[in-house]
């Protein structure tokens, strides 16, 4: 079977303002009214979100979304634009679902470890992204030829630039933050291991003694227990810096090569290869 | 009719019209999408006027309309919803003309259809997009009035000379380099890009192609003897000074190169290392 997704348009919603109260259902439902009067595809396919530096992949908002699209339609995709890559040259369009294992905990509503154990579930395994092809009618392909013929030589070659470092930067700011929220988890969960051992320690000795092991009230009184959104909060964190970390490093490594060939092109008696 | 329009060319060349590439890759999507029995698809223009009067024409949608006997049935509530959904998004965005496609060129309904849109903001402009065996025809026009004063007037449409297709955003651009290169145009066969390096070094060999036919036009026409000097030798020697010029200071320093050679290494370690981690805190707590 071919398993293949077409995306063949698209229509923006209004910004939100505080003043002004937009019937986002209301205006979705006229705009698909219209497209659908002029032959446009109407079937809901997914949406689209604009993701600077890479950074709303693993927001909480994005996987409710996400989910709230799966769930009513199966096929449905999200599509992240990155306009701070694409103004450096290099189109950054990327299509992600939330894997099926990811729904079915979703659907279930419990992060706990039991729960992750059990589905062998890990930060990695959230999102999955789609390869996207870009494809065109021949007609169109026929205005891109006309269109091309007509664009200036030194159009869309951003991506040459060596001011590359500020990007890095950028990128690697909301990176050390993340990994600051992985290091308070770590934290946290260090304390609740050094807890947990001494509650058992605790009990063991009552058990010595000939009393009942501790309540529940005053197991609660030592420790808190794990919100189970608070344990989604970090798997997506881990998720989100996992992608920092290969962003960061494929920008690195482009650096490099870019750095090479400028070492390349500034010297100048180097005898050429053939 | 044709007579007329070559007439009146010259006349109106000071109207400067861009086109953004999304709003003919729309045009032309919709001209595909049109129904059986439709010969013609036409729509509403969306975008700006600036002060010198250029038209920029940004965004457009679809409007259903039939026409038949002499008469056009336009669907003025809908093209007025779809501005007014439109607005919500970009408000900065205004009716700046209209469009149609297929069908051929202006013809007796298009001046009903204009008069519309003369309602709607003052010198709309009409751009027909036909496909056509030699390409895709862009053609813009306006209405010019013109007979005699005080006497039997009428309109026309008359040319714009100064259609430019090319005038979208910068990202559009990049958008649009990114769809010709998938389509295979320029290299021959569809390409797509998986990372930077990779259109870095199409780049490269475009570039290393491009010198070698300068230098072969230099081989041939300005050092070969015997051989006049073209008239622009000057000007083609002050720009390859300019492009040499530009190489120069990169890496001149071979310390600066190697200490932003040292920080890349170290983000990529660093970034790996980080990669481990992860890996390893989420198999110790999940144990």
């Amino acid at each position: 079977m071919d398993r293949r997704l077409e995306v063949t348009n698209c229509f923006p919603f209004p910004r939100h303002m505080e003043e002004d109260d937009i019937d986002e259902t209301e205006y979705q439902y006229v705009m698909m009214r219209h497209l659908r009067n002029v032959n446009v595809d109407h079937l809901h396919v997914g949406w689209y979100q604009s993701n600077p530096y890479g950074s709303c992949l693993s927001k909480i908002e994005t996987v409710d979304a996400q989910f709230m699209y799966q769930a009513a339609i199966e096929e449905s995709i999200v599509l992240f634009y990155d306009p701070v890559r694409t103004a450096k040259g290099f189109l950054s369009l990327k299509a992600y679902r939330l894997t099926n294992l990811a729904i079915k905990l979703c659907k279930e509503g419990v992060f706990s470890i039991d729960t992750l154990k059990e589905n062998n579930m890990s930060f990695d395994k959230f999102f999955e992204e789609i390869p996207v092809k870009i494809h065109n009618s021949y007609l169109v392909k026929g205005l891109l030829c006309e269109i091309e013929d007509k664009m200036a030589e030194d159009e869309g070659k951003q991506f040459l630039d060596m001011g590359r470092v500020s990007m890095l930067e950028k990128t690697l700011h909301p990176l050390m933050k993340c990994i600051d929220d992985v290091a308070k988890w770590t934290n946290y969960q260090r304390n609740f291991a050094l807890k947990q051992q001494q509650i058992s320690k605790e009990n063991a000795a009552r058990q010595a003694r000939g009393e009942p092991p501790m309540s529940e009230e005053e197991i609660n009184k030592i420790i808190k227990a794990v919100l189970p959104l608070q344990r989604l909060e970090a798997l997506l964190n881990y998720c989100q810096t996992l992608n920092y970390c290969q962003l960061s490093s494929t920008v690195a490594s482009q650096n490099i090569a870019k750095l090479f060939m400028a070492k390349g092109l500034s010297e100048p008696n180097k005898p050429e290869r053939n | 009719m044709a007579l007329k329009l070559n007439l009146i060319v010259y006349i109106m060349s000071t109207l400067n019209v861009k086109i953004h590439p999304v709003v003919l890759l729309n045009i032309i999507d919709s001209y595909e999408r049109r129904s059986r029995d439709q010969n013609r698809v036409i729509g509403t223009l969306l975008g700006n006027v600036d002060k010198s009067g250029t038209i920029e024409i940004s965004n457009s949608f679809v409007v259903q309309h039939r026409e038949a006997d002499g008469e056009v049935a336009f669907d003025i509530e809908v093209a007025k919803d779809l501005y007014e959904l439109h607005r919500k998004v970009n408000p900065n965005e205004t009716i700046v003309g209209w469009f149609s496609t297929g069908g051929g060129e202006v013809n007796e309904y298009s001046v009903l259809i204009h008069e519309f849109y003369t309602r709607e903001t003052s010198n709309p402009v009409h751009i027909t997009v036909d496909p056509t065996p030699t390409g895709i025809s862009v053609k813009g026009y306006t209405l010019t009035p013109f007979g005699v004063p005080g006497r039997s007037t009428g309109t026309m449409f008359s040319h714009i000379k100064s259609v430019s297709i090319t005038g979208g955003y910068e990202a559009e651009m990049i958008g649009l380099k990114a769809c010709m290169s998938a389509s295979g145009i320029g290299e021959g066969k569809p390409i797509t890009y998986e990372s930077e390096i990779d259109m870095i070094l199409a780049a490269s060999k475009k570039c290393s192609d491009i010198i070698t036919s300068i230098v072969k036009y230099i081989d041939e026409n300005i050092i070969s003897p015997g051989r006049p000097l073209p008239s622009n030798s000057n000007d083609i020697g002050r720009e390859l000074m300019s492009m040499v010029e530009s190489i120069g200071p990169l890496c001149k320093d071979e310390e600066t190169t190697n200490k932003n050679l040292n920080d890349l290494l170290m983000v990529i370690y660093l970034s790996n290392l980080c990669k481990t981690q992860l890996m390893l805190n989420e198999k110790l707590t999940l144990v």
